[in-house]
């Protein structure tokens, strides 16, 4: 036998044989050993879990292999050059910038959380609505709420100054009342209740917690105000709509930054990134029960959309 | 417009460098517990099936109101009594809708926090005595109509739901202090306080006065004297489980005037010690789905015990004997409630309860000693939305009571809404009323020995009460049309309805000839027996008017009309269509002058009318004169004018108020006149004057 026409019939073997494999290894989803996403979420919150399992199934559908794990199991996973992190949640950014700061971290929270090194290798999710969308929904909800109590500490310090500025784009009238000592916090909600027509609540964990919700919601109810949330959640305890970014918003966001961060040479496009689009929660028992005519929720969404379009 | 907005950002920025010292994060990721749940929102008036009247927080004190009764009057259809009479009946707060009562008020259903508190022995409440300060009150709901699908049986002519505040809404100290005229001395004291998801409110609270006066001016002997101390906790367990514990316990001594009109019953004190338990689990399962599993105790434990007046009868010696009126009362339920909504336009509710109740009285039941009743009820409810404008609302109540057939009680509602400003209502309801168990297995007698010349010895036995016949339930079947509007930009809310009831197998208990034959003193007994019918024809209209945030207005009224038609009976029939007034009214303006001063003014007219238990001279049969004696209703018509003026002050984070209040300033005048005599009424209420301190301490 010629051993050319040997070795020419070979290569030509081989490079049919991994053309096949190659074929078939795509049509099976083969995954793509260099690109490993490691999710990390605390267990004990519903919100960053549905997260993280809607980014899991994103990725995993693009062929990158990713896994979720537990802060604590930080430690465990051996690191690897090639692994992305994708951080949800304060306790596990905080816990992964302690194990290596300079890992490629996509952090998604609801807040920047400041001090954190920052590359292009390390970026934010923002999963907080933008400050206006909250006073849209007011003005969506009824154009005669036009006096708003908003309850502030020093650790929503900066969201409060922002609804500054969107009250005066929307010619609503903000009272906005300082609380520094959860002791305060009766006594200001009152007065918030007593001479606004809503009560607009923002992220702060000094004024609203698990524990404190319920004065909260129970001193508006008796008042008969409503209070607009920021939370599916907050909508579900009592108050009478929320706009929110929901686990599937956040989820998909995050995994669409991730296969852009791949698509782009391993590097984020952006430092920080803010949601794709908006949920809308609305509790009908609560409007029902205050005698409020809240629109259709399809009615609020598409006001809330013109009014962000409007100058 | 924004108020303070550059000094608010220039603090808001300084604030923000000094950074976060908690995580911002945290909140919109948690779960939060489900405050505001279906059972506990209220539902407003233009979407209930029947009619009802709210009196909240703000009329309660506005209304001056040292009780509960006294704050009901603002309801249209209810009517007030303080029943001293000169029987020797311990004095009672009287709270009747539509008449046909007597000083026990048996056809209306009375719950706090859903919990029931009308006495399974002789029905109604003695209103000294309920386990609640009115401070801890939130707001009070009135049902006008029978709703036994919602509140069970006995919810017959009208349910009053007394609503107290969740825990966590009292935090701090609270005290108020009541001095006044006729001996009024009320305080209350109460703190509440929280411990991560435990809130809990602890009250202590005392009613002292020496109720009403003579028509000569003298003290009647009706003081009341009531202590209590109740509490309540919510614990959220976690988010979507939330656990309330309440208890209380009572002491009340009343005074009562010694029988005038009857020879036995001597002054004396009364006293009730009474108290409860109740536990309630609130479980939201999702967004569609919710339940209720409670459980209450009540215990009545009242000392009426005594010699009897010295007796002298011709040819008898003279002679007393003693009198152990004494009883004690239990009530146990156990009640499972299920909501759920399967669709957007359907919400759906079902339960089932058991009640037993328990009375050991060897005065009430002679022969027995003690009566049991074991009562079983099945209820549902189904509001239909047939399109944004139409809705249709179902219920019914299937209750078994021992020695009693099952009775069902429907009832169907539709209503139509114009817009969210304007509502109108149709409804047909049927309720029962379980007859309670005085009626039902009353064995009462006295017995005394005594003799003739002091020598023959005599035992007397004189039947008061024979249990004879198997009662029926009592029934009322209501036909009503109702409107609900506001107008003025919703700041006036406006309703009346007009209403047709129709009663049968009404219980009454005429005096026949003793059925037991041993009665040796008159032969005569008082017998349980369904019957008489009425007819209940009338209009209701009620008004709250915030005219702006510092002017309130309501105001109600309501003309009544009854008829009785019993050929044999007309003088009870008469009994039955005096029992209401022909026509009453409210007004009450509350009207915050500035910071500091406010003040209220109540006036009340309510007309002519004759409370069941009173003498109407039953020979009259079908003529007389107004001021002779037949057709002469004994409680004439009066006004109330009620007057408070308050100065508010503040320190920091404490408040305090001091409240002048004057009442009953136009006229004196008597609302419960049992047996009137030629002239003048036994008692009278007269000027009630008394200043109110409030402080707040958080």
């Amino acid at each position: 036998m010629n051993s050319s026409l040997v070795s020419k019939h070979s290569v030509i073997a081989v490079l049919i044989l991994l053309f096949v494999l190659e074929l078939v290894g795509s049509r099976l989803g083969y995954a793509d050993t260099r690109r490993c996403v490691v999710i990390v979420a605390s267990s004990d919150s519903g919100f960053q879990q549905k997260t993280a399992l809607r980014t899991k199934q994103k990725i995993d559908a693009t062929g990158v292999r990713s896994k979720i794990i537990s802060p604590d199991q930080i430690a465990i996973v051996p690191p690897d050059q090639q692994t992305l992190y994708v951080a949800i949640g304060e306790d596990a950014i905080e816990t992964l910038d302690l194990f290596d700061p300079d890992a490629m971290v996509l952090r998604v929270n609801n807040a920047e959380i400041p001090a954190l090194h920052y590359s292009s290798t390390q970026a934010d999710l923002i999963t907080s609505q933008p400050t206006c969308k909250d006073l849209q929904l007011i003005k969506a909800i009824d154009p005669k709420w036009t006096t708003i109590g908003v309850l502030y500490s020093r650790n929503s310090a900066i969201t409060a100054a922002e609804l500054v500025g969107c009250a005066v784009r929307y010619d609503l009238n903000l009272q906005l009342y300082a609380i520094t000592d959860e002791r305060d916090l009766l006594k200001s909600l009152q007065t918030a209740v007593e001479n606004n027509h809503l009560l607009l609540a923002i992220v702060d964990p000094l004024i609203y917690n698990s524990r404190t919700v319920k004065n909260v919601l129970l001193t508006s109810y008796r008042h008969r105000k409503p209070v607009i949330g920021y939370s599916e959640s907050f909508v579900q305890a009592g108050a009478i709509a929320a706009v929110y970014t929901s686990p599937e918003i956040a989820g998909d966001d995050a995994a669409d930054i991730v296969i852009e961060f791949f698509a782009n040479d391993w590097q984020f496009r952006r430092k920080r990134y803010t949601p794709s689009g908006f949920s809308l929660g609305t509790n009908r028992q609560v409007g029902t029960s205050l005698d409020i005519s809240l629109p259709e929720d399809e009615a609020i969404i598409e006001t809330i959309r013109r009014l962000k379009t409007e100058p | 417009m924004v108020i303070f907005r550059r000094h608010i950002i220039i603090f808001v920025a300084c604030m923000a460098t000094v950074g976060s010292t908690v995580s911002a994060n945290e909140n919109a990721f948690s779960d939060l517990p489900v405050v505001l749940s279906d059972n506990m929102l209220e539902q407003p008036p233009s979407r209930s099936p029947v009619a009802i009247s709210s009196i909240d927080r703000e009329l309660i004190q506005a209304s001056g109101a040292r009780t509960i009764p006294d704050a009901l009057r603002l309801i249209p259809g209810i009517i007030v009594g303080h029943s001293i009479n000169d029987f020797g009946d311990k004095p009672l707060l009287v709270v009747a809708y539509h008449g046909h009562s007597d000083q026990y008020s048996r056809q209306m259903n009375v719950l706090i926090d859903g919990r029931s508190i009308y006495d399974p022995l002789l029905g109604g409440v003695n209103w000294y005595n309920i386990p609640i300060a009115i401070d801890d009150i939130e707001r009070i709901e009135v049902t006008r109509g029978p709703n036994a699908s919602t509140y069970g049986s006995n919810s017959f002519q009208a349910v009053i739901n007394i609503i107290t505040r969740h825990a966590s809404e009292d935090q701090g100290h609270f005290a108020k202090v009541n001095i006044g005229n006729h001996s009024i001395f009320d305080a209350t004291y109460r703190f509440g306080g929280n411990r991560d998801e435990l809130d809990y409110r602890l009250t202590l609270a005392t009613v002292n006065d020496d109720g009403q006066d003579r028509a000569d001016g003298n003290d009647a002997n009706d003081d009341v004297n009531a202590g209590l101390f109740d509490y309540r906790l919510d614990y959220q367990a976690n988010t979507h489980n939330h656990i309330t514990y309440q208890g209380s316990l009572g002491r009340t001594i009343q005074q009562a005037e010694a029988g005038k009109r009857e020879p036995v019953r001597p002054e004396r004190d009364i006293e009730d010690v009474n108290a409860h338990q109740y536990i309630r689990w609130d479980s939201t399962i999702d967004s569609e789905q919710s339940i209720v599993l409670k459980y209450f105790f009540n215990y009545l434990d009242e000392t009426d015990d005594f010699i009897s007046r010295t007796i002298d009868l011709f040819p008898l010696d003279a002679f007393t004997f003693p009198v152990m009126q004494s009883h004690t009362s239990q009530r146990h339920n156990l009640e499972f409630t299920h909501f759920l909504k399967p669709q957007d336009a359907i919400e759906l509710t079902w339960g089932v309860s058991a009640q037993h109740d328990r009375i050991k009285s060897d005065f009430y039941f002679r022969t027995k000693g003690e009566v049991k009743r074991n009562t079983y009820r099945l209820f549902g409810n189904a509001t239909t939305r047939i399109n944004s404008r139409n809705t249709i609302d179902l219920g019914a109540l299937i209750e078994k009571s021992d020695g009693n057939s099952a009775d069902i009680s429907p009832r169907i509602a539709y209503l139509h809404h114009f817009d969210d400003r304007h509502t109108i209502r149709a409804g047909v309801s049927r309720a029962v009323r379980t007859p309670f168990l005085f009626e039902q297995d009353a064995n009462v007698a006295y017995t005394a020995s005594t003799t003739i010349d002091d020598t023959r010895p005599v035992e007397l036995f004189d039947q008061l009460y024979y249990p004879l016949n198997e009662l029926e339930t009592e029934k009322i079947t209501t036909v009503e049309l109702g409107y609900y509007g506001k107008f003025f930009d919703k700041s006036m809310l406006f309703n009346t309805r007009i209403f047709q009831d129709k009663l049968e197998d009404l219980i009454d208990a005429p005096q026949i000839d003793d059925p037991g034959g041993l009665d040796n003193v008159d032969s005569k007994a008082f017998v349980f027996d369904n019957l008489y019918a009425t007819t209940v024809r009338g209009i209701e209209a009620e008004m709250d008017y915030r005219i702006d945030r510092s002017l309130r207005v309501v105001a109600s009224g309501a003309i009544l009309d009854i008829t009785s038609d019993d050929p044999v009976r007309v003088g009870k029939s008469r009994e039955y269509e005096e029992s209401a007034p022909d026509h009453a009214f409210s007004l009450l303006t509350m009207k915050d002058f500035n910071e500091k001063y406010s003040g209220s003014i109540g006036f009340y007219y309510v007309g002519d009318m004759a409370w069941m238990d009173a003498n109407h001279n039953n020979t009259c049969e079908g003529g007389g004169t107004p001021n002779g004696g037949c057709g002469f209703r004994n409680t004439q018509g009066y006004k109330k004018l009620d007057l408070r003026l308050v100065r508010n002050f503040q320190a920091g984070d404490e408040r305090a108020s001091v409240a002048i209040n004057l009442q009953n300033v136009l006229e004196e005048y008597n609302d419960y006149d049992k047996f009137p005599s030629s002239l003048a009424p036994a008692v009278e209420q007269n000027l009630v004057a008394f200043i109110q301190l409030y402080l707040y301490i958080h």
